[in-house]
């Protein structure tokens, strides 16, 4: 006991001569380390977004025509914040017994947001996409009937490395810019 | 992001706001599925769906829905205090998007290779209503950067808009802060695409300044480029001078 006291206090002492001169006290948290934000040139910027919001698309499609089983190829084309999501999202996909074969039709696409000047961290790009060549199978493969839509989606997309990868997407209600 | 406590009174006087966007967070098998939906059953065919992956019958409890309603990603509806983020990014006011624009040029779809054609930028500066969390917003979008690619490889980064010769006191094929002289004849597309600053405010409150830039693209100018020779003529030409041609 009177060992650890003494390795204790001698901890302690040492902390408090580690004190920097003039500066501001570091407050010890258990918070990991944030991660450094990763930007691409704004030059090229609105094309890495594009790229970016078709391979999300393409690559959900293939999984999901597969039976969103084997999901591995999402890992390289979203964020690994919006992975926990997709995952997620595969998983309810197969739980309900259904699975959308064919990929979505992109309508209308155009990058509104850029963050950041010089260079950027994140974009936000509007897509509208139909479902006609998209069909709902159940565990049969039976075709079920459902009506063809219209979605207009938000998508963000943020730099990983020298591209965008997909962050995050929304499901707008009001699909009027679609139609314009 | 900053986050501020909103008490269950003002949320719910929020939700009473009609008009505000509904967005569901969702991901694209989700919506392609035809499961990404408010709540409730989807269609007829007898697939039950629920908000953010939650199934019937899930923790929830036969099909109780979690969360009624969510608005730009987020729950709302539920109680007590919740957390609710205000915009301070362009991000966050992603669904106000800058006005249409314009561009246009002097003279009309052509020029004469080697003297400057004039381009013009509609862009100003303007504000966009709508809302956001279910109240009345406005975005004002300040464009700080005009980019044109002339098409034949070369492109300009300028802060002026650009104005027309007669507007800027300059005399016709004279060189402004926005033209361009071709070095080559042909045809050649112009696109311009504007980068914009962003205020948010909801109604009557003080601006706040956005994080990041919106991009917003104008119409594809054609241009016609042709070579020019000089003759000399022995009087103006609508005089019906000799050498002035057919």
């Amino acid at each position: 006991m009177i060992v650890r006291r003494v390795v204790l206090a001698s901890v302690v002492l040492m902390l408090t001569g580690c004190l920097p001169v003039g500066g501001s006290t570091p407050i010890p948290s258990d918070a990991p380390a944030p991660r450094a934000v990763e930007t691409v040139p704004h030059d090229g910027a609105v094309e890495l977004a594009v790229v970016a919001v078709r391979e999300y698309l393409d690559v959900s499609a293939a999984i999901s025509a597969t039976g969103g089983i084997d999901t591995s190829a999402i890992d390289d084309v979203v964020s690994e914040e919006w992975r926990v999501e997709e995952l997620a999202g595969f998983e309810a996909v197969r739980e309900l017994g259904v699975a959308p074969v064919g990929a979505p039709t992109v309508t209308k696409l155009e990058v509104t947001a850029l963050s950041g000047v010089s260079r950027v961290s994140e974009a936000v790009v509007e897509v509208c996409t139909s479902t006609t060549g998209v069909t709902v199978v159940d565990e049969d493969g039976t075709a079920l009937p459902v009506e063809p839509e219209i979605h207009r989606l938000t998508i963000f997309v943020v730099a990983r490395g020298d591209r965008f990868v997909v962050d995050g997407v929304e499901m707008m209600e009001d699909t009027t810019w679609c139609a314009e | 992001m900053r986050r501020v406590i909103v008490g269950v009174i003002s949320l719910c006087l929020s939700l009473g706001n009609a008009g505000a966007t509904l967005a569901l967070s969702c991901t694209a098998a989700q919506i392609n599925a035809g499961i990404c939906r408010e709540g409730g059953s989807s269609d007829g065919s007898g697939v039950n769906v629920w908000v953010d992956g939650q199934t019937p019958g899930g923790s929830s409890g036969g099909g109780t829905m979690q969360c009624p309603k969510v608005v730009n990603g987020r729950c709302e509806g539920s109680s007590p205090p919740k957390t609710v983020d205000l915009p301070d990014s362009v991000r966050d006011v992603a669904r106000f998007i800058p006005r249409p624009m314009t561009q246009s040029m002097e003279p009309v779809g052509w020029g004469v290779r080697g003297v400057p054609v004039n381009f013009v930028s509609s862009a100003r500066t303007h504000v966009v209503s709508g809302t956001l969390l279910g109240r009345p917003a406005e975005v004002r979008f300040i464009p700080i950067r005009y980019r044109r690619d002339f098409g034949d490889g070369t492109s300009m980064s300028t802060r002026e808009r650009g104005g027309s010769w007669a507007s800027l006191g300059q005399a016709a094929w004279s060189a402004t802060s926005t033209s361009h002289a071709y070095g080559t004849a042909g045809t050649f597309v112009v696109t311009l695409a504007v980068d914009y600053v962003a205020d948010f405010r909801f109604s009557a409150r003080s601006w706040t300044r956005l994080t990041g830039t919106v991009s917003g693209r104008a119409n594809q100018l054609t241009v016609r480029i042709a070579t020019a020779s000089t003759v000399l003529v022995d009087r103006t030409c609508p005089t019906s001078a000799i050498g002035c041609g057919g």
